[in-house]
């Protein structure tokens, strides 16, 4: 039965006792009390886990939440071996590799290789095993030429990246991750992910520590919600997290309408400041006035595409690219046509050039084409934002663009977003020419020209809105009836 | 001692290869960095035996009846080898645990095998310092065959005693900081005290116990009598050795076994 299980607490208590110095601690712990010994202050105990209950089955992934202090860490202290439980039992199937301790066995006089396998050698591989991972480790923590050069000199994320790939190399049958996956840039922490749920497809059981919730929604099955020593909740991890930020967040007030229902016409002030004219305001009572049942719009207010931005009219350079991101403009061939290339780009907002965007708030690209050949187009324009872990948040498609264009002559495109709707964050941006066909067959279309993940900006949200954080910012309606009136 | 003592004991002696190649990746830490590396190894037990030996060789004039200068030195060299090499291990054991925290965590590497690495390691130069005095043995031409024989068995019976008293001083030391400041002093009084320069002929029979009472002056009698004279060591204190390593040993062990886990609460 028992074999069924990768862990097993059963009335699992962990007690410390906290001493006052160093003296009473001795005292307490050879027992010197027995002849004569007395310490000054009487020890106080602390209950680290209370009676912990808790069956994990093969190959579950499971998420531990709970505040700083709340057991977590004590918890996972007891799998390792190394720590006993003051009362009931632990019993562990398999063998157990913790990431806890992603700094073990580095030392900074060492190359990277050097550390590498001392740090394998730690966690049990032997020598053929050793260089699988070792391979692995090179092409994952991307190092280059840094690899053989002494730990010491590395950067913070460096170092980081490579203990990481140090650590997650092994495959162990119960896998304990204690918070690291949060370190390094958001590149890499993507990266780290999915390394993690490589892992995971392999069977192991896995046991997660971590704040961002998010992390615990991605990649566990189940989740537990440790509070000052005792599970408060488990289960379905989407309904463990619900329960716990609801916790966490409960009793601040801030968030909440004290009001109630907003009023229509208060509502309005905000909305004025996205849409930055007159215009929308009675376009938008207008349109309000129309509706039956007198029905309301998400706040802060805005409408997209019901007023035309007015855009500054100075003067902006489309012939280079402009807000180039980081790794330069990485351009992929053009699939057969060498006609058309992308020779410029630049963002503006209402006030001009810049790539500080403002979320809610008109924003404009401009791209420059240039023909290499004369000749006759159809063209479909796309423009795609992903977000720095590469997820594409936006694909907008333009419709079909016909014009003759003679060599060396350009066209400019541009795209508004009015308003842009995207949450704070950094993107990145890239542009495709293609030949126009239908839009279900976008992805067989022929490319002229494609500037993948090229140029970079980035969103804020305005200070007043901060509560609001979120990736994207939907437009929708309200309506509020009484009851009666169903 | 019950059953699964030993038990435990031949569990620890499956991991041998991880611990040889622990103590490899130990070494080699010890010594990157510098630019004469591991060669550091042979060089320093070479200086230091050779300071101690002409101070009192050249400065005190020390010299036992029937011994020639090199002679002498042999002698030295001979009981100082195996003081240095404890000095120097225990050093290491005793702080094993604290400054290797991180490794209670790690679940595959035996905690046990923490202090035996720490000591392992650190002894390298020692045995090195025991490979020159050999050298010097066979060229004064003092080795017999009972050297052969014997000076691996009383090394490897000094180093358990070095391991079984690191794991008392390892676990002890995650509670009582003060052995860290207190053991240089008690191995500086230890070394000062034991036979390593003088034969025990030439002690004041009232103060001849004082060398008894010192655990150490037993292997260095020991050695000096396998190394220096090519003989048998004599009776005492080849019981001496052997009652301390295999003593400590299993002592060393049981305490570790019976304490770690209220010791480790306090790391």
């Amino acid at each position: 039965m028992s074999k069924d299980y990768a862990l097993r607490f059963k009335n699992v208590s962990k007690v410390y006792d906290l001493h006052g110095s160093p003296r009473d601690q001795l005292i307490s712990v050879f027992g010197l009390h027995r002849i004569g010994m007395k310490p000054k202050t009487k020890s106080k105990k602390f209950v680290a886990l209370n009676n912990i209950n808790l069956e994990v089955p093969k190959g579950q992934r499971i998420g531990i939440v709970g505040r700083n202090g709340a057991g977590k860490s004590t918890l996972l202290k007891l799998l390792c071996g190394n720590f006993a439980p003051t009362q009931g039992e632990v019993e562990v199937n398999g063998e157990v590799q913790a990431l806890m301790n992603i700094g073990l066995g580095f030392h900074p006089e060492y190359t990277g290789r050097q550390n590498v396998e001392a740090s394998l050698q730690y966690n049990g591989l032997n020598k053929s095993e050793y260089k699988d991972a070792l391979k692995d480790i090179i092409n994952f923590c991307e190092l280059g030429e840094f690899f053989d050069q002494p730990f010491k000199t590395y950067s913070l994320g460096m170092q980081t990246r490579l203990m990481f790939a140090s650590a997650t190399a092994i495959r162990p049958d119960i896998l304990i991750i204690d918070e690291v996956l949060g370190s390094g840039d958001a590149y890499f922490i993507a990266k780290s992910k999915s390394r993690v749920e490589n892992m995971i497809k392999f069977g192991c059981t896995m046991i997660l520590v971590s704040h961002s919730m998010q992390q615990i929604l991605e990649l566990c099955d189940k989740a537990i919600w440790l509070n000052q020593g005792t599970i408060q909740m488990e289960g379905d991890c989407f309904r463990v997290v619900k329960a716990y930020e609801q916790f966490l967040h409960g009793p601040i007030k801030t968030l909440s309408n004290k009001n109630g229902e907003p009023d229509l016409n208060s509502s309005l002030q905000p909305g004025e400041e996205f849409n930055n004219s007159s215009v929308s305001k009675t376009k938008f009572l207008n349109l309000a006035t129309k509706r039956k049942n007198q029905i309301k719009f998400q706040e802060p207010i805005f409408f997209p595409h019901i007023s035309s931005p007015e855009f500054s009219k100075v003067e902006i350079d489309t012939k280079k690219y402009d807000f180039v991101a980081s790794g330069g403009v990485s351009r992929w061939n053009a699939s057969k046509l060498e006609k058309l290339t992308i020779s410029g780009f630049t963002i503006t907002n209402l006030s001009g050039r810049t790539n500080n965007l403002n979320a809610l708030e008109p924003a404009r690209f401009h791209f420059t084409i240039k023909a290499i050949k004369s000749d006759n187009y159809s063209c479909r324009y796309g423009i795609n934002i992903s977000n720095h872990a590469g997820q594409t948040l936006v694909s907008v498609m333009s419709p079909e663009d016909v014009f003759h264009l003679s060599k060396d002559n350009s066209r400019l495109i541009d795209l508004v977003f009015n308003p842009l709707q995207l949450g704070p964050g950094d993107y990145t941006v890239g542009i495709v020419i293609l030949e126009y066909g239908k839009i279900e067959h976008v992805n067989k279309a022929a490319r002229y020209d494609l500037l993948s993940r090229s140029f970079e900006f980035k969103v804020v949200l305005q200070s007043s809105l901060s509560a609001l954080n979120s990736q994207f910012f939907h437009s929708a309606e309200w309506h509020f009836l009484d009851e009666k009136s169903l | 001692m019950s059953k699964k003592f030993f038990k435990s004991l031949i569990h620890l002696s499956r991991h041998r290869r991880r611990l040889y190649e622990s103590v490899l990746i130990d070494v080699r830490q010890q010594y990157t960095g510098s630019v004469l590396g591991v060669f550091w190894a042979v060089l320093f037990p070479l200086l230091q035996l050779s300071i101690l030996a002409g101070l009192y060789a050249v400065i005190f004039k020390v010299r036992p009846s029937g011994l020639g200068q090199w002679e002498y030195v042999l002698l030295v060299f001979s009981g100082l080898v195996p003081l240095l090499t404890f000095s120097a291990s225990v050093v290491a054991c005793s702080s094993s645990l604290i400054s290797n925290k991180s490794l209670l965590l790690n679940t595959v590497f035996p905690v046990e095998l923490i202090p035996i690495r720490s000591a392992l390691s650190a002894h390298l130069p020692g045995l090195s310092g025991l490979l020159i005095t050999l050298i010097i043995g066979i060229i004064l031409e003092r080795l017999s065959w009972q050297t052969i024989i014997l000076v691996p068995i009383f090394w490897v019976l000094l180093m358990m005693f070095v391991i079984g008293l690191g794991w008392i001083l390892s676990l002890f030391s995650l509670v009582i900081k003060d052995i860290q400041h207190g053991i240089g002093l008690v191995l500086m009084l230890l070394i000062v005290l034991s036979p390593f320069a003088y034969t025990p002929e030439m002690v004041p029979e009232a103060l001849k116990f004082v060398i008894y009472l010192n655990p150490l002056s037993y292997f260095v009698l020991s050695f000096q009598q396998i190394i220096a004279y090519g003989a048998w060591p004599d009776f005492i204190s080849a019981t001496g050795s052997i009652i301390l390593g295999l003593g400590f040993f299993l002592l060393g062990y049981n305490v570790f076994l019976k304490g770690k886990f209220e010791f480790f609460d306090y790391v």
